[in-house]
Formats: structure tokens, C-alpha cells, sequence
């Protein structure tokens, strides 16, 4: 499997917030830096497809930022009318994020909204309160990122088998979508394993995406958007998680914050790889698998490869992908992925 | 859809294994679809499940659905259901099955088989078909993928291979237009025995009476 060896270039502008103001309510549009990265997506063939784990790491821009008045399970309410009742599209086209306090970084999609409040899939009231700030993205779409007549160049077919095929996991569930290049008549797209038009399917923040290359020439392809600013919380379950980054500037994994010397709250450490949580990080046709040594064999703690090498440097790249498997009986929690407030 | 992120006291819930198997069913609009033992399309929703059997060589056309696969030792998998492709073409077998649990281990490198059903639930249905792929030529090999917990543990198998053949002479396949075609189901020896003593007693009293 090959890096996504993506390289954040181009940051077309300066990070800056200007103010809007409108009617008795404050509301501020928040203008991050843009940008692309260069995706690359490793050679393979149709007899052995070649896995390459990537994700768009950056993101649609700010649709709305601002204060709430309140939040009350699933429903977050805003001063005044500052938006059209339906706005924020139907279920999960966007989501909304907590960008101030302690649990700044948590996030869910928008299921309906109105003219002053938003319907949330999760109940966020525990992550924010009165007063805190919010952004409002719409997602990233899988046409948005691979381009809706296929601009990634990935292989279409005319049927699943023939194309590369390109999973998008929430976790460990994953859905498989394919290029139809229409020579057997009708309308070329994107389509799921059912030949439905994937032409609206959301690729989260913390979704990673797997392709599986068919032909002999790698492809390289430019993810363009918004840089994420500030921690972002992705869940993690006990179990396989796959799962993108949204850090722009690239994390190490002793950077990466998901090493809390908590159990509950980061990957579990150990003495050895078997008593761990495991990181494995692809790169060209290999993988290698990761750990945290806690120390209590003596020596210094810190991230390791399977022959205890330190690999504390070792780079979760942006468009990239990272498995992670977080092992029973360690429980799930929100692992915060750093990024910097400003750039 | 998971939530997107984690209420803490939850979390428990969300115990499961380190594994992901995948397998993704490729039709195509023009290519081979599933037909009924009179060589109509099967309508979207009837279900096709994918396993291995342990003794593929027992296979026995004889009693329930269930009765056929338990003759072969059955070890379901997963399953989908026929739908109808962009061009309207139906007795599509796509979609696809998953196991992000333990169960999926013993599958690990068995060979992989389909059964298709002439209804939308395995145990009522009166026709069915049992087919695999020995050979592939699209697609990857119909075996079970090892499940190494990694998390891409997944093929997909293209349902026009040329190669494609029923099992144990349950279902046939023909070449143009490429179809699966199901069997009718045969009641089991007992019941056929009771069955046709039955009538003949039933014709026997009714002689009797005539001549009465």
C-alpha cells in the first residue's frame, strides 16, 4: 500500500475572522486558511489490488459561526433568525462543532434545522451550553473529493469486480463505492454496491477511505478545501477503527494526542505490543504496526515499532488513513485530534 | 449510521472483536442475473445468502431449504437481496455482506458459495440454487479473505465469471443471455411416500364406493 505521501501546499490565505455583524445577534464568519494536498494512490493490478489509505483531511469552508443561546438535547437554538428554515440541508449533509470551551472539538451532523436552531444527531448538551461558539460545515462529499465525473482517475468499470473500489469506513462498518464509466448505457457515476447513485454520500472527518487500485499505473489526484482548525474529537471503539485525519500540518504519533497516560481516554499502553492498543500506519505495499511502551519494564516510555525501535517521529501524514485497534476490554472514547487555532 | 461521536457513559455498548470481513457481490447491467426455474428474473428483494459448506459433496435436493443446506453442512456467512441495475435490468445479485465480529474467523480461506431464493425469506421459498466460481478471471477468487483484523479485509466477486457453475445439481447456469437459474425444491421420501399413499387410498375408497 502506498502513502498517501500528501504534502499540504498552497495555503492560498492567511488564517482571518472578520465579523458580520446582523440584527441584535453576533455572528461571526471565520475564514481558515485553504488549500490542497496531493493525494497518491499506489500502483497495483487486477489480480492483487493495492490498498491505499486515505481521507480528504480538509474540509468544506465555515457555512456559519457563531454564539448559541442554548442547547437542550438535541436541539441547539441561536438568538434571532439568522438562517432559512431547511438550510443546513437534510439529514447529514452537515455538521455542526463546538469550537470553544473544554470540549472544544466535539462535533455531529445537523439533521433539520430552522430559522434560529438546529436538530443534532447526538445530544451535544453535555459538550457545550450557553454562550459557546459553533461552526456549521457542510460535509464532504465522496464527489467533492474523487471529483464527480471520477476527476481522481481512478478506474471506472462496468461493474464493481472491473473498478477500483473505494470503501468509506465509519469505524469498522464500511460501504463500497464504485465508478460506472457507462459503456454499457445509461449515465456514468459514482454508484454504491446496489447501483445506486452515490452522488450524495458524506465522507465525515473522522471517516477513513480505502482504495483498492486495479491498474498498473498509480494515480495522483489533489484533495482542495478548507484547513481544519483546532482540536477535532473522533470516536474510537473498541474494535478495528479506520480512520482519516483532518490535520493539515500532520501529526507524529507523539504528537498526536493519542497517548493520554488514560486508559479511558487514549490508546492503552503496555509492556508489550499484545498487551497494547495497535497503530498501523500503511506506507508503499507494507504496513507497520505501532505501540505504546509505558515504561514499566524500565527504560523510557514512548511510541515503538513491533522490534522496539522508537517511533515517536513516525509521521500520520495528512490524506492519510490510520488503523487503529483498540482492544477489549478497553472502552471506547474521543480521541482529540490536535491541530493548531491558528496557522 | 454510528453517532459521530461518543457520549462517554455509552461507550460500552460498543464492544466488538478486532475484525472487518468484506464481501462485495459484482453485477453488471448486462450480465448475468438470477432466474426462476422457468427463466424469469427474480424480482428485487428475494435474498441470496453467502457461506461455506463443510460437505459440499452431500448436498441432497430433498425437504425444506434448510433440510438441502443442513445435507451440505451449511455455515451461513451473511446474505442480500436481488435488486435491478441502472438500466432497469432485474435478478441482480449486489450488495454486499459484512461481519465486524468474531463469527466472521472461521471463514477465514474456506471456499466461499452463494445460494439464491426464489422469495424474500430462505425458508419459505419453493425454488433454489447453489453456485460458485471455481476460476475467476474479474474479481477476486471466491474464498473468504483472512481475517486479520486490519480492517480492509475485503474482496469482491463478480457473478459473470464464465467460470460459474451450481453445486451438487442444485440450479443450472446458461451461457447467453448468463443466467442462474433455481431448482424447484422436492419433497422429502417420507412425505412424498405419505403423499402418494394418501391418494391412492383416496382413490381406492372412491372405487369402492362406485361399485358399492
Amino acid at each position: 500500500m502506498r502513502p498517501p505521501s500528501s504534502s499540504l501546499c498552497a495555503l492560498a490565505s492567511a488564517l482571518g475572522i472578520f465579523c458580520a455583524s446582523s440584527g441584535a445577534f453576533a455572528q461571526t464568519a471565520a475564514t481558515d486558511p485553504v488549500g490542497f494536498i496531493t493525494i497518491n494512490v499506489a500502483a497495483g493490478s487486477a489480480a492483487s489490488p493495492t490498498l491505499s489509505l486515505i481521507s480528504p483531511t480538509l474540509l468544506q469552508s465555515v457555512a456559519w459561526q457563531g454564539t448559541i443561546a442554548s442547547v437542550s438535547g438535541t436541539t441547539m437554538t441561536v438568538s434571532g433568525t439568522p438562517w432559512t428554515a431547511g438550510q443546513f440541508g437534510t439529514t447529514g449533509q452537515y455538521f455542526v462543532e463546538v469550537v470553544s470551551g473544554a470540549n472544544a472539538g466535539a462535533w455531529t451532523d445537523i439533521e433539520s434545522s430552522t430559522t434560529s436552531s438546529i436538530t443534532t444527531l447526538d445530544d451535544l448538551s453535555a459538550f457545550a451550553s450557553a454562550n459557546s461558539t459553533i461552526r456549521i460545515r457542510k460535509h464532504n462529499k465522496l464527489t467533492d473529493f474523487l471529483g464527480v465525473n471520477n476527476s481522481a482517475g481512478l478506474k471506472g468499470a462496468t461493474e464493481l469486480a472491473l473498478a477500483d473500489e473505494v470503501a468509506i469506513y465509519d469505524g469498522s462498518n464500511s460501504a463500497t463505492y464504485w465508478y460506472y464509466d457507462g459503456s454499457d448505457g445509461g449515465t456514468p457515476g459514482w454508484l454504491d454496491s446496489k447501483f445506486n447513485s452515490a452522488a450524495n454520500v458524506v465522507i465525515a472527518p473522522n471517516e477513513g477511505v480505502v482504495i483498492r487500485h486495479k491498474t498498473t499505473s498509480a494515480v495522483n489526484f489533489t484533495s482542495m478545501g478548507t484547513v481544519k482548525t483546532g482540536n477535532t474529537f473522533f470516536p474510537i471503539r473498541t474494535g478495528v477503527n479506520v480512520v482519516g485525519t483532518v490535520a493539515a500540518s500532520g501529526l507524529t504519533l507523539a504528537t498526536s494526542g493519542l497517548y493520554t497516560g488514560n486508559g479511558t481516554t487514549g490508546v492503552k499502553g503496555g509492556t508489550e505490543v499484545a498487551l497494547a492498543d495497535e497503530i498501523t500506519i500503511f506506507s508503499g505495499n507494507s504496513s507497520a504496526t505501532y505501540w505504546y511502551y509505558d515504561g514499566s519494564d524500565g527504560g523510557t516510555p514512548g511510541w515503538l515499532d513491533s522490534a522496539f525501535l522508537s517511533a515517536n517521529a513516525t509521521s500520520i501524514a495528512p490524506g492519510s488513513s490510520i488503523i487503529i485497534k483498540r482492544k477489549a476490554p478497553g472502552v471506547a472514547f474521543n480521541w482529540a485530534v490536535p491541530s493548531p487555532a491558528t496557522f | 449510521m454510528f453517532n459521530r461521536f461518543l457520549i462517554i457513559l455509552l461507550v460500552a455498548a460498543f464492544a466488538s472483536s478486532a475484525t472487518a470481513t468484506t464481501i462485495l457481490f459484482s453485477s453488471s447491467i448486462g450480465g448475468r442475473f438470477a432466474a426462476d426455474a422457468s427463466l424469469t428474473p427474480l424480482p428485487d428483494g428475494d435474498v441470496f445468502l453467502v457461506g461455506t459448506f463443510s460437505n459440499v459433496g452431500g448436498l441432497t435436493l430433498a425437504g425444506t431449504t434448510a433440510a438441502v443446506l443442513a445435507s451440505g453442512g451449511w455455515t451461513q456467512f451473511d446474505g442480500s437481496q436481488v435488486t435491478s441495475t441502472l438500466g432497469g435490468n432485474s435478478g441482480k445479485l449486489t450488495g454486499q455482506a459484512q461481519d465486524n465480529t468474531a463469527s466472521a474467523m472461521p471463514f477465514n480461506q474456506q471456499p466461499l458459495y452463494v445460494v439464491i431464493f426464489n422469495n424474500t425469506n430462505a425458508a419459505n421459498a419453493s425454488q433454489m440454487g447453489i453456485f460458485r466460481a471455481p476460476t475467476v478471471s474479474i474479481g477476486d477468487a471466491w474464498v473468504f479473505p483472512t481475517n486479520a483484523g486490519g480492517g480492509t479485509d475485503q474482496i469482491s466477486i463478480s457473478m459473470n465469471e464464465t467460470s460459474m457453475a451450481a453445486v451438487g445439481g442444485i440450479g443450472s447456469t446458461t451461457a447467453s443471455p448468463q443466467r442462474f437459474v433455481l431448482t424447484s425444491l422436492v419433497p422429502e421420501p417420507t412425505a412424498f411416500v405419505l403423499i402418494v399413499s394418501g391418494m391412492l387410498g383416496l382413490l381406492g375408497y372412491r372405487r369402492f364406493r362406485r361399485l358399492g
